[in-house]
């Protein structure tokens, strides 16, 4: 599939530039936290993860318990929160625990051009 | 009363009104990752499977094929061999993994490649999420108890890649439905790169070739819940052809 043309091609920006490619942020709420695992669960690419578990011990059953307060991975120049801000771990939270800051707008490739920044929920017409 | 107000079996439009089941349906559908270690019965199964044969495509055309594995053997080697050829590929071209020289050297590698020849199978989230896998921090198919592949058929009307997506999303919002959770796996694309695999499943045997795929399961926890999304900024044309378009902020 060859969607661009040779010059887009070149365009595309590398994949650990924080302002081209992060596309959203999550904030954990660790006050109201009950350290279910279930936003690593159900996140898409287990890119949450805590201190004592990640996404592949909780879905195959090696780990069981609390799993301690969870957070978002960075790529290894610790620049880029891998985060698409898809919201599945926010749905999956029994305690509303899950929000996100969207003020990103990330650059050249992953820009969304006919969306507005503002986030709201579906609205009955 | 005319006969244009009977058509819809869940009854008429009222502005403002709730949900009716449908809408239900696809605003509260998330997908779900983690699946019950009990076992779909076969009826359940091709109740869905009649959902996506009854699918709109392009001239009639219906360009697909459905394959349902059932066996946990078969799937947790799927994933395996997935692994398998996401560490091969990450440990050239994963370059956000890497640091010091290995990270430059892998960095031109990717620059000069991937990124840029296949420029939307490596964009950026496959890319992030073949980097967690290489790096053993998530899995593939969730060890989810059925995964039907949807092979496309290349013969297929205009654009059967559609077709194939529409039926996949039938499929979706029909298990959804009937309380069993779904989550698309498009990454099952690895495995063409398997010979072993492309002639068990026949991936890209002529006329088929890869469309996507679907992992099945009753649900292990609820993520059944509407979340918020970017609003949309819409095109609106109502007036003459001189006149500009109207543009609606969908969703306020």
């Amino acid at each position: 599939m060859n969607y661009f043309t040779l010059y887009e091609k070149y365009k595309i920006p590398t994949y650990d530039n924080p302002d081209q490619i992060q596309s959203a942020e999550i904030i954990f709420d660790h006050a109201r936290c009950n350290q279910c695992g279930l936003c690593i669960t159900s996140c898409a690419w287990g890119a949450i993860v805590t201190d004592s578990c990640n996404r592949v011990d909780i879905v195959t059953g090696k780990f069981k318990g609390k799993t301690g307060l969870p957070r978002v991975t960075k790529t290894a120049n610790d620049k880029v929160k891998i985060c698409m801000g898809c919201l599945t771990c926010m749905a999956a939270c029994p305690n509303g625990a899950i929000s996100i800051k969207k003020s990103f707008r990330p650059g050249y490739r992953l820009t969304k051009i006919c969306q507005a920044p503002e986030m709201r929920y579906p609205k009955r017409y | 009363m005319s006969a244009l107000d009977e058509v819809s079996p869940l009854g008429s439009y009222k502005e403002g009104m709730p949900w009716n089941p449908v809408e239900k349906v696809i605003m509260e559908r998330r997908s779900v990752r983690r699946f019950k270690k009990k076992p779909l019965p076969d009826s359940l199964i091709r109740r869905i499977l009649e959902a996506a044969r009854f699918s709109p495509s392009t001239g009639n055309g219906q360009p697909w094929k459905f394959i349902v594995i059932k066996s946990p053997e078969i799937i947790a080697e799927m994933e395996r061999d997935a692994a398998r050829i996401t560490k091969f590929f990450m440990f050239f071209y994963g370059y956000t993994m890497f640091k010091g020289l290995r990270r430059f050297v892998s960095k031109i590698m990717a620059n000069f490649s991937v990124m840029r020849l296949y420029s939307n199978e490596f964009c950026t989230p496959p890319f992030f999420a073949m980097t967690q896998a290489a790096e053993d921090q998530t899995v593939y198919f969730h060890e989810a108890p059925v995964v039907i592949i949807i092979l496309q058929d290349k013969r297929g009307v205009s654009n059967p890649s559609v077709d194939v997506g529409i039926a996949g999303e039938h499929i979706v919002l029909a298990a959804h439905s009937l309380g069993v959770g779904t989550c698309w796996m498009g990454f099952a694309r690895l495995l063409t790169y398997y010979p072993k695999w492309r002639k068990k499943f026949g991936l890209s045997k002529y006329p088929y070739k890869f469309g996507n795929c679907i992992c099945l399961g009753y649900p292990a926890y609820k993520a059944d819940k509407e979340v918020p999304r970017e609003v949309q900024i819409v095109e609106w044309h109502e007036g003459s052809m001189k006149d500009l378009p109207r543009f609606e902020r969908q969703g306020e």
